[in-house]
């Protein structure tokens, strides 16, 4: 079921937005984590993907040295994370 | 309660593989066209980056935060003016090394044509030690074209270029290994990212702090200088730290080589 998205969300992810452009790398993994722990932030996984879009220097390849680690991280975030969240944290959520 | 976690489940793993799938196909479109979304996605992020930019610029010289905040940045101008000096005096001795060399191979071509790039993308801001520049293919730039400080270091090659930006991979990039010469010394340094380097050399190597490092493999051109040697008495080998003699992060263009 969707639910209106809160101010506090779409102003961390809009932080996260700017960080991944403007902001030192660690800013946006801080503020990805912050999102995570407290929703299910699908949009995590967009900022991966752009981070990933916007300064990988090699094509992906399915080797080590060539993975998307922006992408693998976001998809850690949101997917790892996420009993952690519903157990400890937030209770259950389907948004 | 139970039962909401059971049926969230098998929609989480449907999500997972839904989201696998679509950044699969966009990975896949993008390498099979040879980085064409990139492109595209730095074109886009081009305009952003360029606002920032003038923001940035716009606070900081129209001197909006003044007080404390505009010493702060007047101390980091003159640190920033100090670097330039360093670099440019570095620059300068690499500069006789480089005429002494060129003395001994006359055939060697000392003139390189270039072009200069506003940065647009801080080095901090990316975790695979890249930045974008504000020039790309309709400007003559090719991929593997060495881009330089404006005092003539070594800051990256471009590894990936669209219509009208490029990504540049640092020269001293996290992890990444490069080999270095110095005072007729070769070794292996490791990239540590800000424009800074690590290395090991053999204990009796006549490694010096200030010395200007090249890198042989491109054109032998100035890397950086060494910051510090380090060495432990149990240890054969010397710890030598590495860096560019300027502050990366405030620099605002480069000079990229062009063939």
């Amino acid at each position: 079921m969707w639910s209106r998205p809160n101010t506090a969300r779409v102003l961390l992810a809009l932080a996260a937005l700017v960080s991944v452009f403007v902001g030192p790398w660690w800013a946006t993994l801080i503020l990805a984590l912050a999102l995570c722990l407290r929703y299910r932030a699908w949009e995590v996984i967009g900022l991966g993907l752009l981070m990933d879009l916007l300064y990988m220097p090699f094509p992906f390849v399915l080797s080590v040295e060539t993975l998307p680690w922006g992408t693998i991280v976001a998809l850690i975030l949101v997917f790892g994370l996420e009993p952690f969240r519903r157990r400890l944290l937030t209770g259950p959520s389907t948004f | 309660m139970k039962n909401l976690y059971r049926q969230n489940e098998p929609q989480l793993f449907v999500a997972f593989v839904a989201i696998l799938v679509v950044a699969g196909a966009i990975f896949g479109v993008d390498t099979l066209s040879g980085g064409l979304v990139r492109g595209y996605a730095r074109e886009g992020g081009s305009a952003l980056w360029a606002l920032a930019n003038s923001a940035t610029a716009f606070v900081t010289e129209s001197g909006a935060l003044s007080g404390k905040r505009a010493l702060e940045e007047e101390n980091k101008a003159l640190e920033g003016e100090l670097g330039r000096r360093d670099e440019y005096l570095a620059r300068f001795e690499a500069l006789e090394d480089e005429n002494a060399a060129l003395r001994e191979m006359a055939n060697l071509a000392a003139n390189e044509s270039g072009i200069t790039a506003s940065l647009l993308s801080s080095l901090w801001s990316s975790p695979y030690g890249t930045f974008t520049i504000g020039i790309g293919a309709d400007a003559g730039v090719h991929e593997g074209d060495v881009v330089l400080t404006p005092g003539g270091f070594v800051l990256g090659v471009v590894t990936n270029v669209a219509a009208r930006t490029s990504l540049v991979e640092a020269l001293f990039a996290g992890g990444k290994e490069i080999e270095l010469t110095t005072s007729d010394i070769a070794f292996t340094a490791e990239g540590q990212g800000g424009g800074n380097a690590r290395a090991r050399v053999p204990r009796d190597a006549a490694v010096e702090a200030r010395a200007v490092v090249l890198v042989p493999g491109l054109a032998s051109r100035p890397a950086g200088i060494v910051g510090a040697v380090e060495s432990a008495s149990s240890s054969a080998f010397t710890s030598v730290y590495i860096h560019l003699p300027v502050n990366v992060n405030v620099l605002r263009y480069v000079y990229v080589v062009t063939p």
